[in-house]
């Protein structure tokens, strides 16, 4: 028999939402594997690709590389979290349509719908918080401007191995508490507008590390991935992209070998430029 | 980078060839994306002639680190 984390109600193990408060159930989704403590993780490098074999034309392309098994955690997390978020959003408008149908929408239900969105929007806020969106740093660094760097290096954005993460909602606000070997190292407030699609997460370090200073990020949800829009109010490009990455799997591969969309070559160098008008 | 990409790719001009992927919208993007293993945009890719990655860069880069990248493909 489940339960439901959000209420402790009795859950049908099919079930997407919980009966009792309407909370979607795989919100419960398990967390990404904790990185080990240790210097921080440098960006990963690309291996060659390799050259055409024998036989092959000039244009051939190489086959992709496996997935390196340290990012595993990461996507299988953040895949965990979108399809927890899909889940709330998916049957918010279920309900909203079905409410629609047959007039019976009653104040209460609203109240009810907007607790669902208002957690999956700061669950969604707190874990990107948490690190479960970006568990590299370095990368996160290459992708902000350089006075932004000695910032990122601040947040501890690396979930370590000895962190724990606790969550409490007091009304509208969500409380993240962040333990480092039992003792609060960071807390985190989201106060949300039940907004599903937008998020803002403020961080507030604990007296031990006020030097850190409070943080601000800025997240829309744009289709299936969080942008980051803004840190401390500075305006970023960057976003997380699910559909461009790897899934666990090789086989689950966006990228057909035998595909004609693979890299051409023209027998000069290339710059593959990936961008958005973002 | 728009004006710096655009910049280089014309000084570049039969040297290199510059491929601009709209992550949004360009199907080769998903398929290129897949294959290189691109999540962050933007991502620059370089390439040496026989297809062997020569770098990688993340996120924004200045136009002479660009440049310097570019030089040094073979």
């Amino acid at each position: 028999m489940a339960f439901c984390r959000h209420c402790g109600a009795n859950l049908n193990e099919a079930a997407g939402f919980c009966p009792s408060c309407g909370a979607a159930v795989a919100a419960a989704a398990p967390p990404a594997p904790a990185m080990p403590p240790g210097p921080v993780p440098a960006a990963p490098s690309m291996p060659p690709v390799a050259p055409p074999p024998p036989g092959y034309p000039a244009g051939y392309a190489a086959p992709p590389r496996s997935p390196k098994a340290g990012g595993k955690g990461a996507i299988i997390a953040v895949v965990s979290l979108l399809v927890a978020a899909a889940l709330g959003v998916g049957g918010y408008f279920l309900w909203q349509s079905q409410a629609d149908d047959d007039g019976r929408s009653t104040k209460k239900d609203d109240e009810k719908t907007g607790e669902v969105d208002v957690e999956a929007q700061a669950r969604a806020a707190a874990e990107f918080y948490a690190g479960w969106y970006i568990e590299d740093p370095e990368i996160l660094k290459g992708a902000l401007s350089e006075d932004l760097e000695d910032s990122i290096d601040d947040l501890g954005l690396v979930r370590w191995g000895d962190q724990e993460l606790e969550y409490e909602w007091e009304d509208d606000v969500l409380t993240l508490t962040v333990y480092w070997e039992g003792d609060v190292e960071l807390v985190v407030t989201l106060e949300s507008d039940g907004d599903p699609d937008e998020a803002t997460v403020e961080m507030v370090p604990e007296a031990d590390y006020e030097d850190w200073g409070e943080r601000t990020f800025t997240l829309e949800l744009e289709g299936d991935r969080w942008i980051i829009t803004e840190v401390d109010g500075d305006p970023v490009s960057l976003f997380i992209d699910q559909t461009l990455g790897w899934t666990d799997e090789d086989e689950d591969s966006d990228w057909d070998e035998d595909s004609e969309d693979g890299l051409i070559l023209s027998g000069m160098p290339v710059l593959l430029d990936f961008y958005t008008d973002w | 980078m728009a004006p710096v990409v655009d910049r280089l790719k014309t000084e570049y001009e039969g040297k290199v060839e510059f491929r601009l992927l709209n992550a949004d919208t360009d199907p080769e993007a998903a398929s290129l994306g897949a294959q290189f293993d691109i999540q962050y945009v933007p991502t620059f890719v370089l390439l040496d002639s026989d297809g062997s990655v020569s770098e990688v860069i993340i996120g924004e880069v200045s136009e002479q680190d660009l440049r310097d990248a570019l030089d040094a493909l073979r």
